[in-house]
């Protein structure tokens, strides 16, 4: 018997009275002070088990509070996991877990993004290179970018390390941000080009009726002169004369004809602005109906210029029936308008059905817009030929694009310079809420 | 010294009038012709005007461009002027209600040699010839 198992022997016949006898009593207090060890012992170890027992508790709160936001976020979330050939060479990510959000988004079940590849995901494009995927699995790195899918949606990707060999992916759909942004661009832009407008086209004006103004300044001076001055030569008197007769009411013609072009562009900007202010009135519209009395309303223009108004399939749409009222006079006045000289003026109005709106065709084959003038033809008070007795105000395209835009809609053209112009008018075929934004 | 004709290309006939006599006031006795856009600018500058007769050869010009004008705009022509190797030593002037940055840049790039706003201070605008090398040639004060 090995000695150690010798002494535990012993020990254990000492501490139950056995062995060398009688000498139970001088064994009594190492017992006692074992006893107090156990009880110890026991204590440290019921501590522990209430430490373990609240850690699951709080554990179970967490699982719980992390499990709430991983179902109900509105962001998508991700789990993958690396995949690696018998090599043990990693070949891509698998999803091993998808929240709700990320069904709801792509559309299909949890248990069909189960599994899917993450270059085979809808998040594929634009996705960090797999070695640097293979990074964040390790810890070593973090992604945050911007990734369009395939179904034209816009996210915000961040994907951050998890376990070794793991990944999250986070993202949030900003498609709907980015389109707001779109839109708030193209009115900065509309109101910069507004902001333009007023900086130069008021000012010309007020250059005119500055200069002028001096001019006359000079002549009651020469008047005032020669006044004080009584008795006048032939040369002198010649001089006032023509001061009186030609220079100041020359001058004078010049300052009230800008003064009056200052009011007419005043008159026009606030013409633009009530447009766009207007709550519209979203009502079904018979177009077939609109466009006959549009077309009535221009019979005398039509017939002077004797010209041949066709309807085709002109099917009903959801609108401001005042407001389309004045996008489609606009359009059909600017055919009849700018009608080419050596043909008989032809408009055509059809329309066709597409995702929901109907698109509305212009067609006319008169004098069409040059290339050149594509990107401005829409800027408020721009005209292609302000010396042309056909030119107008140069609000008639912009209100178009304004009125168009209430309709969440949209108006463009295709031209031939020479050959006509189709100008396109999309509004919504559905009955929609009007946009306020600019109450 | 060779005689500079200066040329105003400007669509409004007020701001015309106004340039034309500025430039008289202060002093320049050369000849001035005024056309109305840059196409008839341009057609004029390369022999081909219907109502004026072309320019000589070895003639100077001056020119002071408007840049919103119809037809062809003050910055379209400038970009041909300073392309073309036969006309693109004469000093172009631009003139303009503008004081927009973006297009004072753009004029520029396009390789205007001053840039004056309107209404045109012409006590600075002899200033302007006078940094363009120009005075002597054109001011007979």
């Amino acid at each position: 018997m090995p000695s150690e198992v010798q002494d535990i022997e012993q020990l254990r016949q000492k501490i139950i009275g056995l062995g060398e006898k009688s000498l139970r009593k001088s064994y009594y207090p190492e017992l006692q002070q074992r006893i107090l060890e156990l009880e110890h012992t026991n204590e440290l170890l019921r501590t522990e088990m209430d430490a373990r027992a609240a850690l699951d508790r709080s554990l179970k709160v967490m699982h719980e509070r992390l499990s709430a936001l991983f179902v109900s976020t509105p962001e998508l979330i991700l789990f993958c996991e690396a995949e690696r050939n018998s090599e043990g060479i990693l070949t891509d990510f698998r999803i091993a877990e998808s929240n709700p959000a990320a069904s709801d988004c792509f559309g299909i079940s949890s248990d069909s993004i189960k599994n899917t590849r993450l270059s085979e995901s809808p998040l594929n494009r634009g996705l960090p290179h797999l070695s640097d995927l293979e990074l964040i699995s390790r810890g070593l790195l973090s992604w945050n970018g911007e990734i369009r899918s395939s179904k034209k949606k816009i996210f915000r990707v961040s994907i951050v390390p998890l376990q070794k060999d793991q990944l999250t992916v986070v993202a949030t759909d900003i498609t709907d941000l980015e389109q707001v942004k779109e839109k708030l661009l193209a009115k900065n832009k509309e109101l910069e080009n507004y902001l333009y407008v007023a900086s130069h086209d008021l000012r010309s004006p007020l250059v005119n009726i500055q200069g002028f103004s001096n001019r006359l300044a000079k002549f009651t001076e020469i008047l005032a002169r020669r006044f004080m001055q009584g008795l006048l030569t032939e040369e002198e008197s010649e001089e006032v004369l023509a001061v009186l007769n030609k220079e100041m009411p020359k001058a004078l013609t010049v300052v009230l004809g800008n003064v009056e072009k200052m009011d007419r562009l005043i008159s026009g900007l606030l013409k633009i602005s009530r447009t766009g202010r207007i709550t519209p009135q979203i009502r079904k519209v018979n177009m077939l109906s609109l466009f006959s009395q549009i077309v009535g309303e221009f019979s005398y223009q039509i017939e002077q210029a004797g010209a041949q108004v066709s309807q085709g399939n002109v099917l009903s749409c959801y609108g401001d029936e005042s407001l389309l009222h004045q996008l489609f006079s606009n359009l059909i006045g600017n055919a009849l308008k700018y009608r080419h000289p050596d043909r008989a003026c032809e408009i055509i109005l059809e329309s066709h059905a597409q995702n929901g709106f109907v698109v509305y065709h212009i067609r006319d084959n008169g004098i069409g817009i040059a290339e050149k003038y594509s990107e401005r033809i829409w800027d408020v008070f721009y005209r292609v030929d302000p010396s042309s007795p056909a030119s107008g105000e140069g609000l008639g395209l912009s209100i178009v694009k304004r009125i168009a835009d209430k309709h969440n809609g949209r108006a463009w053209y295709e031209s031939t310079e020479g050959l006509g112009s189709t100008f396109y008018v999309e509004l919504p075929a559905e009955p929609f809420d009007a946009a306020e934004e600019e109450k | 010294m060779k005689r500079i004709t200066v040329i105003i290309t400007e669509d409004d006939d007020g701001h015309a009038e106004l340039i034309r006599e500025g430039l008289e006031n202060s002093g320049v006795t050369n000849p001035i012709i005024r056309f109305s856009n840059g196409e008839e600018l341009w057609a004029y500058l390369n022999g081909e005007s219907r109502s004026v007769p072309g320019r000589k050869p070895n003639e100077a010009f001056l020119l002071l461009l408007d840049i919103n004008m119809p037809r062809m705009d003050g910055l379209d022509v400038l970009k041909r002027i300073k392309q073309s190797p036969d006309l693109r030593s004469f000093p172009v002037i631009m003139l303009t209600t503008t004081d927009d940055p973006r297009e004072i840049q753009k004029c520029y790039e396009l390789g205007c040699n001053a840039y004056v706003t309107k209404p045109v201070d012409f006590s600075q605008f002899a200033e302007t010839l006078r940094r363009l090398g120009l005075f002597l040639q054109i001011v007979q004060a």
